[in-house]
């Protein structure tokens, strides 16, 4: 692995992944009442291997989708299940004392699911444009959002680069959820290039 | 005035969302109307006879440019489009079709009442 972003580019990385999930987490707030904060965030680099997402990913959701305007690069990113499950329970009404499990199979579920992480990609989409970066856009087309349940489902995606990994916590209905923006090498280029 | 309203988008939570944000702004809702999908939305314009007709782009077995060239072959009431789509072509295509008006998820009660009272003229 060649791509060693300094610590200043890492801090760029980090301030643009964290400024499109707090936007998205902002409209999360307007639409459907579910209050998230990124309350901090750190960036390392890793090799983009099946092993790295494992590690990442393990027991989370997997949110694939490309960035249009930056050769249609993949981007991933990662929630705890729970963290999810509690958002479609706020956004579908359920009851919070109903027993809180997302569960796969659920038509209901995955597609609240579904449209929470559409709306995160258009949130951003916004981000990323009020941010200057005018010609990106986080694809929110059905064909392109992919919502994983096991990191082995992305295992053919790995490369030879690498993968800016950036991950936040967020804090959410009083608990700590650790998430991730994970950016491969050349979409971490194109950022900072146009940074 | 108080307006039937046709909601056609294939998302239950979305339809829920637009619900509750039409409910939220000064517009006087006498009725609203559900459809999944552009097919639906059709027999829903016959049955219901709506005011407003607000529709998601990408659906399954017909998608709402395809509902806006039908309906509007129909002579249907104005539609507002409720879209993904962002991208400056999608939404002239969309107009071009016949929408009367374009709103990006995700959108605010206001960005809503906002496009009705540019599309609806009061």
């Amino acid at each position: 692995m060649s791509y060693h972003p300094s610590p200043e580019d890492r801090n760029k990385v980090c301030e643009i992944s964290q400024s499109l999930f707090q936007a998205a987490f902002d409209d999360w707030e307007m639409m459907v009442g579910v209050e998230a904060k990124v309350a901090r965030c750190f960036a390392r680099t890793m090799p983009f291997r099946p092993e790295t997402l494992e590690r990442i990913a393990k027991d989370c959701i997997l949110v694939e989708t490309t960035v249009d305007g930056a050769g249609d690069s993949p981007v991933y990113f990662v929630f705890p299940v729970d963290f999810v499950g509690r958002a479609v329970y706020q956004a579908l009404m359920i009851p919070s004392s109903d027993e809180l499990e997302l569960k796969r199979e659920d038509e209901a579920h995955m597609g609240a699911a579904h449209e929470l992480m559409n709306l995160f990609c258009g949130s951003a989409t916004r981000a990323l444009q009020e941010g200057g970066f005018e010609e990106l856009r986080v694809s929110q087309s059905v064909d392109h959002i992919g919502i994983r349940f096991s990191p082995a489902e992305l295992a053919n995606k790995a490369s030879d680069g690498a993968l800016v990994c950036v991950q936040m916590d967020v804090d959410h209905q009083g608990l700590a959820h650790r998430t991730w923006c994970l950016l491969p090498e050349n979409l971490s280029k194109t950022l900072l290039a146009a940074a | 005035m108080s307006y039937k309203v046709l909601l056609i988008d294939d998302s239950s939570l979305m339809r829920k969302l637009v619900s509750r944000s039409l409910r939220q702004i000064d517009l006087d809702i006498d009725k609203i109307f559900e459809a999944s999908n552009g097919l639906e939305g059709l027999e829903q314009l016959t049955a219901g006879v709506p005011d407003l007709i607000l529709c998601d782009w990408n659906m399954p077995e017909m998608d709402g440019i395809t509902f806006v060239q039908e309906a509007c072959k129909k002579g249907a009431p104005p539609i507002i489009m409720l879209t993904t789509e962002m991208s400056d072509g999608k939404k002239a295509e969309a107009l071009n079709a016949g929408a009367k008006g374009y709103i990006t998820k995700p959108f605010t009660p206001e960005r809503i009442a906002e496009v009705i009272q540019q599309v609806m003229g009061s």
